[in-house]
């Protein structure tokens, strides 16, 4: 190498390491990729807010195409999600909107449900969190989109917005509509 | 590493007792390798975080199960990936990391050598 290309070396690793810095800026380390994405939703047995004495399996998901919405009543974006929920329940019909209460009472999640409105079919109870353990749930509000044979597709983790929902999960939702 | 270093010093294993001591340092190695999707500047043993209790909880009952580490590990990381190791495996999307610090000093080697030569073969 000649002395003069040699003096290119500092800016080439200016550039190197200030490439991977600029990335860096970009990256959301909140935003966990789901291991489950094309799994199989993980199995499970619950009773709802709604009834307790109903016990509900991961067959609900067979035959349409399931959206998740894992929430609490401890979680303020749950609360802030929960009216684009509703106005989406109302506008949408087809919708199978399931609910998974997540780590919370009974209670306070009737009252909640009873306060704000109810824009899901039924709402699962996970007192303990022990199922939305399996499905590697880190933080509410969270939301699967499954398909219609019970395989997990997407997840969206954080508050759902009217933005992403009309762009990337309503079309989303569409072509998984259309499949066998 | 030597199992002492993994002997308790954290307040964590004072809820969960052990009547094997073989368990108790598996448990405290699990909690201190695996870290928190919640805070996730903490590992397993460190973080107050619900989802970090409830799998402190779960890790407890299974150590107390028999279970193995690569078990327990495999427990974690098919729910929360691997992000949740603190101690990469070595795959392909990993490699660069284990490889690259030797690939780096290869090349600082490589470098020092020329150097040296050059002021040999060409003294001033």
């Amino acid at each position: 190498m000649t002395p003069r290309l040699l003096l290119l070396a500092p800016l080439c690793i200016f550039l190197i390491i200030g490439g991977f810095l600029w990335k860096g800026l970009a990256l959301k380390p909140q935003e966990l990729p789901s291991v489950l994405i094309g799994q199989t939703a993980p199995p499970f047995q619950l009773s709802t807010v709604e009834d307790p004495t109903r016990h509900v399996t991961e067959a609900l998901f067979q035959g349409h195409v399931t959206i998740l919405n894992i929430w609490a009543t401890w979680c303020s974006s749950c609360q802030t999600e929960h009216e684009l929920w509703m106005q989406l329940a109302k506008k949408q019909d087809a919708l199978f909107l399931v609910g998974l209460n997540y780590h919370d009472g009974l209670e306070d999640a009737k009252n909640w449900l009873k306060n704000l409105g109810n824009p899901y079919r039924l709402t699962l109870f996970d007192q303990n969190g022990r199922v939305g353990m399996d499905y590697g749930v880190y933080g509410t509000p969270e939301t699967f989109i499954i398909d219609k044979r019970g395989v997990i597709r997407h997840r969206h983790v954080g508050p759902m917005d009217a933005m992403v929902w009309q762009e990337k999960l309503l079309p989303m939702i569409g072509v998984l509509e259309n499949e066998k | 590493m030597k199992n002492e270093d993994w002997i308790p010093d954290d307040t964590s294993l004072d809820v969960y007792p052990f009547q094997d001591i073989n368990q108790q340092i598996l448990f405290s190695k699990i909690i201190h390798e695996l870290r928190c999707s919640v805070c996730q500047n903490q590992n397993l043993s460190d973080s107050m975080a619900p989802l970090a209790v409830d799998l402190r909880n779960e890790i407890y009952q299974k150590v107390q199960a028999n279970q193995s580490e690569q078990q327990i590990i495999e427990f974690v990381s098919s729910r929360y990936g691997e992000f949740a190791l603190y101690n990469p495996p070595l795959q392909w999307n990993t490699a660069f990391l284990w490889v690259g610090p030797f690939v780096l000093l290869v090349i600082g080697l490589c470098v020092i050598a020329h150097r040296i030569g050059g002021a040999q073969s060409s003294p001033k």
